[in-house]
């Protein structure tokens, strides 16, 4: 990735003499939460700030392979207000295609205004991940899932949905925010039997990246379900 | 198969015999997700019969309705199902319902976006005032429950008095009168898989029972009467679940701090939940025990310590030198957890740990039971005493 990199969908920049991840807007003109626009060769980019979205935490934090790219369809578990939402449908444009699936209404709503209206590679589902089978009617098999639903029991609903949706030799990227799963026990101890769960399951785990310092208690488990 | 763009019907999996566009999309999928099937659905399976079809196959929920309408229909299998969810896109353009790929997914985006809106619409009409009836509903259910109950044992009581002090569980209790006459117990405690041990007392208990004989109509009410009561647990039943159900979506936080039908129960108090969101915990702590507090202000007795809050198994389990502080600590976190559930939404996960770490720390550190304490009025009296 680099700064004037043409036909990239992400690009570093530097804003306030520091380096950024930023993406290609995929709805020019509108900001979606307070995120710093910028314009390259005269099209605008969207600075993705690791703070706020854990995707670009984990880019930063040494993500081997982000599995995304132009084209890419995800379906997205607990998209909240669609903050990091937002950044996959710049880099997946046109082509590809993000189901996003919250069930809280307050957020959802903001998803729906903010995000899903604007952007017609977005398609927001009102429903519990819990219950997968209701949103069959929408959902066609995706490339990527990625899930992040602060669950207790996460790791086995979005096992279920991709199950149902994901392509094989698919990619899961889970958010495990370990508090969630277990108050007890050390994050480590968690996110080692989070990924047990999925191995168990047919997959294999491709990295586990601890968050810090942009999330605390945070890691990204990146896997593949096996064909 | 049913698509959100209409009906199509295939031959072989391939080839489209009859298609239709549906007119109200929202209505018919609504019903289909419901495992209804809706006007369109019907009249189009209905002309489909008429093209010399001998037997349709669809969806698996949309069997018994159509079935029950007397058409020829049966369940697609879930194989075949799968293979027709991966064409979706390629049947429903060869079907003539889009007519490209683009149109498909934006149809598709925009069936989404319109049942999204709905929902949410659904949801904003105040999904609160839900839970307080359904919790509502559920107290009266209880209580009726207990009423038919007490009534039951008193009347079953006649022909059979020491059954109660046998059974303890109320509705185990009231599948036993469905025997009527208690020489025939046998059989409904089989039924009932009770461990042996427990059934042969019964049974022995029965043999030699000081009840009176009762006539077959009076044991015939007394059998609907506890027919009525298993019926009345299994609303009691889904008035619970449909408590959590609810709960879940309108008030995680609250349902996590509090226990869903506890949580609800608070919500009902306040009159709303963005009313327990503007309320400072020490109102909070009190919900649902106002007569003993209005009482304390007037005749100076001490303040209650909790009201609803006392449902909450670490306050009642709580010794009772321990609650008041145990409920203190809970109302704080409700507060908390209803102020986000009214205005942000979504889970803290953190609010739980917090909250179970607390409880630990009180926990390792027991205060002593105090000595009993001399009744002194905490409040001055305000004026006359009025009666
Ligand atoms: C930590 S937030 C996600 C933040 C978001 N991923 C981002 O980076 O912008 C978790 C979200 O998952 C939602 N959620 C939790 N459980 C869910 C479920 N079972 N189904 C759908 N959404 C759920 C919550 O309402 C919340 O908005």
């Amino acid at each position: 990735m680099e700064e004037d990199a043409t036909n990239q969908t992400i690009i570093w920049v530097e804003v306030n003499h520091s380096k950024w991840l930023a993406t290609l807007s995929f709805a020019p003109g509108l900001s979606v939460y307070d995120e710093k626009i910028v314009k390259r060769r005269n099209v605008e980019f969207r600075v993705w700030n690791p703070f706020r979205s854990k995707l670009a935490a984990a880019s930063l934090k040494g993500l081997h392979h982000l599995p995304l790219q132009r084209g890419s369809s995800v379906l997205y578990l607990g998209v909240s207000t669609g903050t990091t939402a937002s950044h996959i449908s710049d880099i997946i444009g046109g082509e590809g295609v993000l189901y996003g699936v919250e069930f809280a209404p307050r957020v959802a709503r903001e998803f729906v205004e903010k995000v899903a209206k604007h952007r017609s590679n977005v398609v927001p589902i009102v429903e519990d991940a819990r219950h997968h089978e209701k949103y069959k009617a929408i959902v066609s098999n995706v490339d990527v899932v990625y899930a992040d639903i602060a669950q207790p029991d996460q790791t086995e609903i979005s096992i279920r949905n991709c199950r149902s949706y994901l392509k094989p030799d698919g990619d899961m990227l889970l958010i495990v925010k370990t508090p969630s799963i277990d108050v007890t026990r050390s994050p480590e101890e968690i996110v080692q039997s989070e990924s047990n769960k999925l191995v168990a399951n047919d997959f294999h785990i491709l990295q586990s990246i601890n968050l810090e310092p942009f999330d605390s208690a945070h890691w990204l488990i990146h896997a593949k379900m096996k064909v | 198969m049913a698509t959100e763009m209409g009906c199509i019907l295939l031959e072989d999996l391939k080839t489209t015999i009859l298609s239709k566009r549906f007119e109200k999309p929202l209505e018919e999928l609504a019903a289909i997700t419901k495992g209804e099937a809706g006007p369109e659905l019907v009249a189009f399976v209905k002309e489909a019969v008429t093209k010399s079809v001998t037997i349709i196959s669809v969806e698996p929920p949309l069997v018994s309705t159509l079935v029950s309408l007397g058409l020829p229909v049966e369940e697609t299998e879930s194989s075949v199902l799968e293979e027709l969810r991966t064409n979706k896109t390629q049947l429903m353009i060869e079907a003539g319902l889009v007519s490209s790929e683009t149109e498909a997914r934006e149809v598709v985006r925009r069936f989404a976006l319109a049942a999204a809106e709905e929902k949410l619409r659904e949801m904003s009409t105040s999904l609160d005032l839900h839970v307080i009836q359904s919790i509502q509903a559920l107290d009266e259910v209880d209580k009726t429950i207990n009423e038919f109950i007490s009534r039951l044992r008193e009347w079953y009581g006649l022909h059979f008095p020491e059954l109660a002090s046998y059974v303890s569980d109320p509705i185990s209790y009231a599948k036993m009168t469905l025997a009527g006459e208690r020489s025939r117990i046998t059989s409904i405690l089989k039924e009932m898989h009770l461990p042996e041990e427990r059934g042969e007392k019964i049974i022995s208990v029965s043999l030699r029972s000081k009840g009176g004989a009762m006539r077959p109509e009076d044991l015939e009410v007394i059998k609907t009467l506890g027919e009525e009561i298993l019926r009345l647990n299994d609303l009691r039943s889904k008035l619970t679940k449909h408590v959590e159900d609810t709960m879940m979506k309108v008030a995680p936080n609250v349902s996590s701090m509090a226990g869903a039908t506890v949580g609800a129960r608070l919500i009902s108090k306040a009159g709303g939940l963005n009313r327990l969101a503007q309320m400072p915990a020490s109102t909070i702590q009190v919900l649902g025990a106002e007569k003993a507090l209005f009482r304390a202000m007037r005749t100076g007795s001490r303040p209650p310590k909790h009201g609803v809050l006392f449902q909450h198994s670490e306050v009642h389990s709580a010794p009772k030198w321990e609650r008041g502080r145990i409920a203190r600590l809970i109302a704080g976190k409700i507060a908390i957890a209803a102020r986000i559930d009214a205005y942000r939404g979504g889970e803290e996960p953190n609010l739980a740990g917090a909250l179970k770490r607390r409880l630990e720390e009180i926990k390792a550190q027991p205060r002593k039971e105090p000595p009993p304490r001399k009744e002194e009025p905490r409040w001055p009296r305000r004026g006359r005493r009025r009666h």
